[in-house]
């Protein structure tokens, strides 16, 4: 999903972390969180709780996730291959909060659906923007491979796996608008 | 028998083999002496669901190192079940809890096919969907299908080889509220 931004997130962290003590404050207000009634609503409210300040506030992202569930960026190791890395729904937003006031955009532009019973899977190729004072500072495809579970009432997310497209691997074409 | 099940933190699907505990373990002997180095590995996406598929097929007391060998060692399988009034309950297993609930059940056999899977993969993420079929043997009655939806990643194993493994594994019997979509059955009947 956001490999970028949180590999940003996370470089910062450890390389500049004085530039973090200027966040801005979070919300005193959160918004009202978007329905994840639907599996269409979902991924609408994925786009919605992931766009915006990094350091907004996160109800509406944490409500997305069921409470064991894990966020897992696939990662390249010092020996050239990935191994997944896996956050806590409080670890992400730990990570991209360090981010201050830079804006992200999340739009998943195009998504799969398999259903079943009270389980999914949504195969979903996501487009990320990160923004610092109005300028562009990465844009990036990936797919997000998600699993969902439905407790009767609402879709939440179990685990989410992401890859960010790369020169040497791009997005195949059926999983493009 | 979903309140016991529940519990027991024990799957639905396996719970309905305790009838069927008392044939062909004898036929299934020779999965008994697999270890680790005689399991298939899967570097082709497309080959995973008949190496899973045949890793868990035999008797309860196999070696089972050849299903670990297919799951990450953070791996999470996690079963759906739902009480009489049709609440769901998520049961969440590491591998070892996988197995070792297949391990404390040495006289049953447990025999598997798939019946319809799909695949979709990017670089080193998969998404495989298979529709199950339990038995206690290739001729026996239908016990239980579902619905088995896995998150694979491919790792750097041994050298410059990657592996397909399993991250998590999302699972949910049919049940007469929630039958199979004709989508998740085979097009033609099996024989």
């Amino acid at each position: 999903m956001r490999k970028t931004v949180l590999f940003l997130a996370l470089a910062a962290v450890v390389l500049t972390p004085q530039l973090h003590a200027q966040a801005a404050p979070a919300q005193a207000t959160p918004p009202a969180c978007r329905s994840t009634a639907t599996l269409d609503d979902l991924v609408k409210a994925i786009d919605s709780a992931v766009t915006g300040p990094a350091d907004k506030d996160r109800t509406c992202f944490r409500a997305l996730f069921l409470p064991e569930a894990r966020l897992v960026p696939l990662a390249k190791n010092a020996d050239g291959g990935f191994s997944p890395h896996i956050l806590t729904v409080d670890g992400w937003i730990e990570a991209v909060h360090k981010r201050g006031s830079a804006s992200l955009m999340e739009h998943q532009i195009k998504v799969g659906t398999e259903v079943y019973g009270h389980l999914a899977h949504l195969w979903s190729t996501y487009e990320t923007r990160v923004e610092i004072d109005g300028k562009v500072q990465s844009q990036v495809k990936g797919i997000n491979s998600i699993q969902a579970a439905n407790d009767g009432k609402s879709w939440k997310i179990q685990e989410i796996v992401w890859e960010a497209e790369t020169p040497e691997e791009q997005i195949p074409s059926q999983y493009l608008p | 028998m979903v309140s016991a099940i529940a519990a027991k933190a024990h799957p639905s699907r396996r719970s309905l083999l305790f009838g069927w505990a008392f044939v062909l373990s004898a036929c299934v002997s020779s999965a008994q002496t697999l270890t680790e180095k005689s399991c298939r590995t899967v570097l082709d996406i497309h080959q995973f669901v008949q190496v899973w598929n045949d890793a868990v097929i035999g008797p309860g007391n196999r070696s089972h190192a050849c299903t670990l060998q297919l799951l990450t060692p953070d791996a999470r399988i996690t079963g759906v079940v739902l009480d009489k009034d049709g609440k769901s309950t998520r049961i969440a297993e590491t591998p070892q809890e996988f197995v070792g609930w297949y391990e404390k059940r040495p006289n049953e056999t447990f025999w598997e096919r798939t019946l319809h899977s799909s695949v979709e993969v990017y670089d080193n993420v998969a998404r495989i969907t298979r529709t199950y079929e339990v038995r206690s043997s290739p001729t026996a009655p239908v016990i239980a299908t579902g619905i088995e939806d896995f998150e694979l990643v491919r790792e750097r194993t041994t050298g410059a080889q990657s592996e397909w493994k399993v991250f998590a594994m999302l699972w949910q019997d049919a049940s007469p509220g929630h039958p199979l979509p004709r989508r998740y059955l085979p097009s033609t009947k099996h024989p």
